[in-house]
């Protein structure tokens, strides 16, 4: 009954930055949603008129979590503009680093973030309440939580290798890497590399990564499970909670994915970057008609009907679009911009990723379950296994390549147009720049929370994480943990998103 | 608190390998100095909401906070209503402030939150500042003049971000009372440039990783144009 429904704001933490969801309810049912976050840096303005290589200093302090993805993106930004060859091992290492750092986030954001909403006094009841406390219980004090800290600060040890410090190095520059190559720097590598792997394969799998990587279907994960060493091991405890509360049940969201490709081809990603070369393909999937087809970052576009900023009125390419406060309109409600591919909501993250990717395990669960919070999750637990492995082949790579330079001498160009795409720990993330005279004249970043937290298009759809709400059951509206579930499995990273809009605070109520 | 932050520092204090030593985490901190966090808006278990009410017993005074740290620029904006940066409906600006009053010491974790960062750069759309200082200049959420309870201005460990190392030494420093030796622009004694050598200030970045240094533990970064020296970078092995 309309009477009944009403709508109610919630903010919520370790989403890393600031947002607030207001949803519509109907008895405990969730009707409606709206994403909106509650901060405004204006990176892009700020970039504005800048000498290009400032971008490489300011563009990836929008975000301190995924520092070295927004660096490699920006670099990748003025390559493209500058049709910069780029030596191999500069790519090797740019690969290496973001391994390494899409490697910490999931475990800090599997066992830091996610995991201890398995602690939420609503679960003070289940059978493996205890268990779920003495791995995960905030701040510090579980287990596994405090080795997560531990470990992945020395996997980090890969990044600082060659860039001196984590996060905000500037190592990466238009040609290639700034650092030297030798040595004892790949040997701080395999350090790292095997110390992470022995402690993942003890606290976390509870197996070796090879007995982990024959699991290629739903069925095979299922029978692993039933080992009773299995189902003591961290991920067998987050499968046998996270599958007992339903997690595989809750927040689809849109069916469509998209992924822009992981890891540039060392020898294949040069002028004129007309091609995609990635070690792991990226694409989009349409979820209605089960294909998949080539990405082109022409076919995205930005919708600002329901931004609080100025809006052009039509959808817009990045390189075409502003980000201009306007808070005169009365229809906008959120802070980021609608991002849509080929006119669909889409969703990124490593769900994404890795069934564009191929990779068998989550293509079949996606397969029999479409996706949901707990396969968003899974795959988080799930993708470092082969991550460690290719970082142990791109190590033995530039030992191959030892003497070959790491750099080759960067030419700017006074005018480009250019686009840089990586995929970060948190999906695919592109940074558009446009510079003229030598300068910058238009730089704007999508990141993969700014696609997934959108809010309504100009058609009026629903973002991502707007649609995943609908339908849920929330049985506490003063303790929404199903909620949470769904905003975390999305890693959600919202100091990146709000600096592309302005907020006017969260003082606007919805009348029905 | 983490205003017009990227939340670099939460991220680094997490990660002290590089120039920190083995146990320098803040788990580690925190047992060595019996020392309870009463909220971190990525780490901690407790919702927006109850957070709320922990800040609102610190303003009244029913819970006693030792260390304030801060992490991001102050945002004002739009206008001077401090509405871009919003907490359970109240400018973080505000809460911070009043948070500021009760603290005994007030830590600005980064350039961010001592000098407004880049967030301050021009054209400073959000128009932040820092929390005692905007750039070099004096005077920012607080004045110059202002004190904490425990007698000493905002204790700015710029960089961006700052190490863990000098996070978690000048809060040692801090609770055990010692001087904290602030320079000119409220800098502890054990801040060190990014990438110098234990003992030595110099910066070692273009020594280390081929790159010039850009100068991100001042209080003016960014705001020279053209942040390199050489207008194209010279790396190492070129």
């Amino acid at each position: 009954m309309a009477s009944e429904r009403r709508v109610i704001r919630m903010e919520l933490n370790r989403v890393e930055g600031d947002m607030e969801v207001k949803l519509e309810l109907d008895g405990h049912t969730v009707t409606d949603a709206w994403c909106v976050g509650t901060m405004f840096r204006g990176f892009e303005q700020i970039l504005v008129g800048r000498d290009p290589a400032d971008a490489l200093v300011i563009a990836p302090r929008i975000c301190g979590i995924c520092s070295t993805s927004q660096l490699y993106a920006a670099t990748s930004a003025l390559e493209t503009a500058y049709q910069q060859p780029i030596a191999a091992n500069g790519t090797r290492i740019r690969n290496l680093c973001l391994m390494a750092e899409s490697v910490m986030s999931d475990a800090r954001h599997s066992f830091l973030m996610f995991a201890p909403d398995f602690c939420n006094p609503a679960y003070a009841d289940h059978p493996l309440h205890d268990r779920v406390v003495e791995l995960f219980e905030p701040p510090f004090k579980g287990r596994l939580a405090r080795e997560t800290i531990e470990e992945t600060k020395r996997i980090l040890a890969v990044v600082i290798a060659f860039g001196g410090a984590w996060p905000h190095s500037t190592y990466m520059m238009p040609g290639g890497v700034t650092c030297e190559l030798d040595e004892a720097r790949l040997q701080e590598c395999d350090a790292a590399i095997d110390a992470y792997q022995t402690w993942y394969e003890r606290s976390v799998l509870g197996c070796s990564s090879d007995e982990w990587l024959t699991l290629e279907t739903a069925e095979d994960l299922e029978t692993w499970l039933e080992v009773p060493a299995h189902r003591e091991s961290a991920v067998g405890v987050f499968a046998t909670f996270a599958t007992s509360v339903g997690l595989e049940d809750l927040g689809a969201g849109t069916p469509h994915l998209l992924s822009t490709g992981c890891y540039y081809d060392p020898e294949r990603w040069q002028p004129p970057f007309e091609e995609r070369p990635c070690l792991k393909d990226g694409g989009f999937y349409d979820g209605v008609t089960d294909t998949i087809e080539p990405f082109s970052h022409f076919e995205v576009a930005e919708h600002l009907r329901y931004s609080r900023l100025a809006d052009p009125g039509s959808p817009r390419h990045p390189w075409e679009s502003e980000t201009r406060p306007d808070d005169v309109r009365e229809e906008p409600y959120s802070l980021a911009k609608a991002t849509r591919y080929k006119d669909r909501v889409v969703q990124l993250g490593p769900l994404s990723d890795l069934v564009l990717a191929g990779d068998p395990l989550t293509r079949s669960l996606f397969a029999a379950q479409g996706p949901s919070t707990w396969l968003r999750q899974l795959t988080r637990l799930h993708r470092p296994v082969a991550a460690l492995q290719e970082m142990r082949r791109t190590v033995g790579e530039l030992r191959a390549h030892l003497g070959e330079p790491t750099y080759v001498a960067c030419e700017p160009r006074a005018d480009g147009d250019g686009f840089g795409a990586i995929n970060a720990a948190r999906g695919s993330l592109g940074h558009w720049v446009r510079i003229r005279d030598g300068k910058i004249d238009n730089y704007q970043v999508i990141t993969p929370t700014a696609w997934n937290g959108s809010p309504r298009d100009n058609t009026g759809r629903r973002g991502h994480w707007e649609e995943s709400f609908v339908g849920l059951e929330i049985a506490d509206l003063d303790n929404p943990v199903e909620l949470f579930h769904v905003v975390r499995s999305h890693d959600a990273c919202l100091v990146c998103t709000v600096h592309l809009a302005r907020g006017r605070g969260a003082s606007r109520s919805f009348t029905l | 608190m983490e205003c017009g932050a990227c939340s670099g520092e939460s991220m680094a204090i997490l990660g002290a390998e590089g120039r920190g030593k083995p146990g320098h985490t803040l788990p580690a901190f925190l047992e060595d100095h019996g020392a309870h966090l009463l909220w971190h808006p990525s780490l901690s278990l407790e919702s927006p909401r109850e957070a709320a009410a922990i800040i609102d017993r610190v303003i009244a005074g029913e819970q006693p906070l030792t260390l304030l740290c801060v992490e991001g620029s102050i945002i004002h904006g739009p206008n001077g209503t401090g509405r871009f940066d919003v907490f359970e409906g109240r400018p973080k600006r505000d809460i911070v402030a009043a948070l500021c009053g009760r603290a005994q010491y007030v830590l600005a974790m980064g350039s961010c939150a001592s000098f407004g960062g880049i967030p301050a750069a021009p054209p400073n759309p959000s128009e932040s500042t820092g929390l005692q200082y905007t750039n070099s200049q004096p005077g920012g959420l607080l004045d110059p003049e202002w004190r904490s309870a425990g007698g000493l201005p905002v204790i700015n460990l710029s960089a961006c971000p700052v190490d863990a190392t000098t996070m978690i030494e000048t809060m040692s420093a801090v609770l055990q009372g010692g001087d904290l030796g602030l320079d000119r622009v409220g800098r502890p004694a054990m801040q060190k440039p990014c990438l110098s050598d234990p003992g030595e200030k110099r910066c070692r970045t273009v020594d280390k990783v081929g790159y010039a240094c850009y100068g991100c533990i001042g209080p003016k970064f960014p705001l020279p144009k053209a942040l390199f020296k050489h207008r194209v970078p010279a790396p190492a092995s070129a």
